[in-house]
């Protein structure tokens, strides 16, 4: 019986690796890329113009942007990076199935398997039939909330976002917590609000070198 | 040269004119070299809140924002440097025993006073701007050129402001601390008609002005329901023109409230003046 039971919950696991598995494999021939990015800012707390930026990205986890002046970009979910979910980090659990945009979609719960090194949990909403992450949620280890909403369209071979809708939201405040003052003016209150990122001149698997990322984050010409 | 001019003249040949300028340059430079050295701790305490969230580039502590800071630092201390002199440009005539010769002359009290009004008012946009110099030259030197990132904490508030808008914010906020400062060296030239000394007039501003700060700061219901038409509320005035929006409404507002006190304060010392019986 116990075996039964054991044997069921492995065969669930695997279903819930699968789907995050096509997914993942799905961008295994994606490179690099790189791509202009516009940012708006919906937040309260943050009174900033849209900002203009370019990011470069290699795979796996090789990150750069030029930008012109000062530029804020969403630490989580910003940018697109498909090997961010590499099934063998995580322990994969389906939640439900739902509709998504008219279409069939498996929300998956993921949990990270070393949390010495990010107790970061995950929701992904992967469209079923496209293997795209349509939406997602995160909780940081600081209890922090983070939606994604995801719209991709077709650049080569490969579909890629074109825009990124990102809801921050603050942790629910306990009774009787106090503001932090510290030096310079600064509270510790967390920010919230949306942030949407419209990406644009997509040029996939151009070779870029690991040196390159190595060099300081340059200027963006007007 | 005309009576302001003489007056200018005065007030510009006399030592304790110049501490305010020292003072100031002196705090200028080593808070900036301070800001200097220990760029990396300000930038990390500065920024931690979005540092949570947001990957941050580009030059965030640059020579705008230190102007901004040191203003924001000492705007509450520049009124106490403004009394040196405001303080002292009437009472000083009568402690050196000159304000007779100087009556006999012909022209008139008013004449007089308000050309030591303006003299007072010009040492006080002096300073202010000898103040933004320093500031801008010194911080864009050291720490260069960008965007303008302002905390607005008390509000939780971070506005950015890019660079090509700064020149024109800056100046402008300048000029409304040098309204606001007109204020205190109003009250400061109020207090020297009244006075026979330099040392009444400038504890007594300072008094007034601690007293309003205060009175504005106080959490109950009573203080609260002054703060709108208290000089103090509305000396914070140059820090809307480093806000997104710019809140013209309050600034005209605050501008008004000032003007006001400006006129007011020299209207009285205007009178207090022409009917001063001269003994010394």
């Amino acid at each position: 019986m116990l075996f039964l039971f054991t044997a069921g919950v492995v065969h669930a696991q695997e279903n819930a690796a699968r789907y995050l598995d096509t997914y993942v494999k799905k961008y295994v021939g994606l490179k690099d890329y790189s791509a202009d990015v516009l940012i708006h800012y919906d937040i309260t707390a943050l009174k900033a113009p849209d900002r203009r930026a370019k990011v470069y990205y290699k795979s796996p986890d090789k990150v750069k942007f030029a930008a012109k002046g000062i530029f804020f970009f969403p630490k989580q979910g910003g940018y697109f990076n498909p090997a961010q979910f590499n099934t063998d980090n995580f322990e994969i659990k389906i939640i439900d199935h739902v509709i998504w945009n008219d279409r069939k979609a498996v929300r998956l719960q993921l949990l990270p398997k070393d949390i010495t090194k990010s107790n970061q949990r995950f929701i992904l909403t992967i469209d079923m039939g496209w293997h795209l992450i349509q939406a997602f949620e995160t909780v940081t280890s600081e209890g922090r909330k983070i939606k994604a909403i995801i719209v991709y369209e077709k650049f080569g071979e490969f579909d890629l976002p074109t825009h990124i809708e990102l809801q921050l939201e603050d942790p629910p405040a306990e009774s009787g917590e106090t503001k932090e003052l510290i030096p310079f003016g600064q509270h510790t209150k967390q920010i919230s609000g949306k942030v949407f990122i419209t990406y644009a001149n997509y040029k996939v698997n151009t070779g870029l070198k690991d040196e390159f990322f190595a060099e300081p984050n340059p200027e963006l010409s007007q | 040269m005309n009576l302001f001019q003489i007056e200018v003249y005065k007030t510009f040949s006399r030592w304790r004119t110049y501490i305010a300028f020292g003072f100031l340059a002196l705090i200028v430079i080593l808070t900036e070299v301070v800001m200097k050295l220990s760029a990396r701790e300000i930038l990390e305490r500065m920024m931690r809140s979005m540092q949570k969230d947001f990957l941050i580039f580009g030059n965030v502590l640059n020579g705008w924002f230190i102007t901004a800071f040191i203003m924001n630092s000492l705007h509450l201390h520049i009124p106490f440097l403004i009394t040196l002199v405001a303080g002292d440009i009437v009472s000083s005539e009568a402690t050196s025993g000159t304000v007779r010769l100087l009556l006999v002359r012909p022209p008139s009290r008013s004449a007089v006073i308000t050309a030591k009004y303006l003299a007072t008012l010009f040492y006080t946009a002096a300073v202010v701007i000898f103040l933004g110099i320093m500031c801008i030259m010194l911080g864009l030197i050291l720490f260069g050129s960008g965007d303008l990132i302002m905390n607005y904490a008390t509000q939780f508030r971070i506005v950015f402001i890019p660079e090509t808008e700064i020149p024109l914010r800056m100046f402008l906020a300048f000029t409304a601390a040098i309204w606001s400062m007109a204020v205190v060296a109003s009250i400061a030239f109020l207090f020297s008609t009244l006075a026979e000394n330099s040392i009444g007039p400038i504890i007594g501003t300072m008094a007034v002005v601690i007293v309003f700060f205060v009175i504005g700061n106080f959490p109950f219901d009573f203080f609260r329901a002054l703060t709108p038409y208290l000089f103090t509320t509305h000396m914070n005035i140059w820090q809307r023109f480093l806000d997104t929006p710019i809140p013209w409404r309050q600034i005209m507002v605050s501008a008004a409230i000032l003007a006001l006190h400006c006129i007011v304060l020299f209207a009285i010392a205007l009178i207090v003046y022409r009917r001063k019986d001269i003994k010394s």
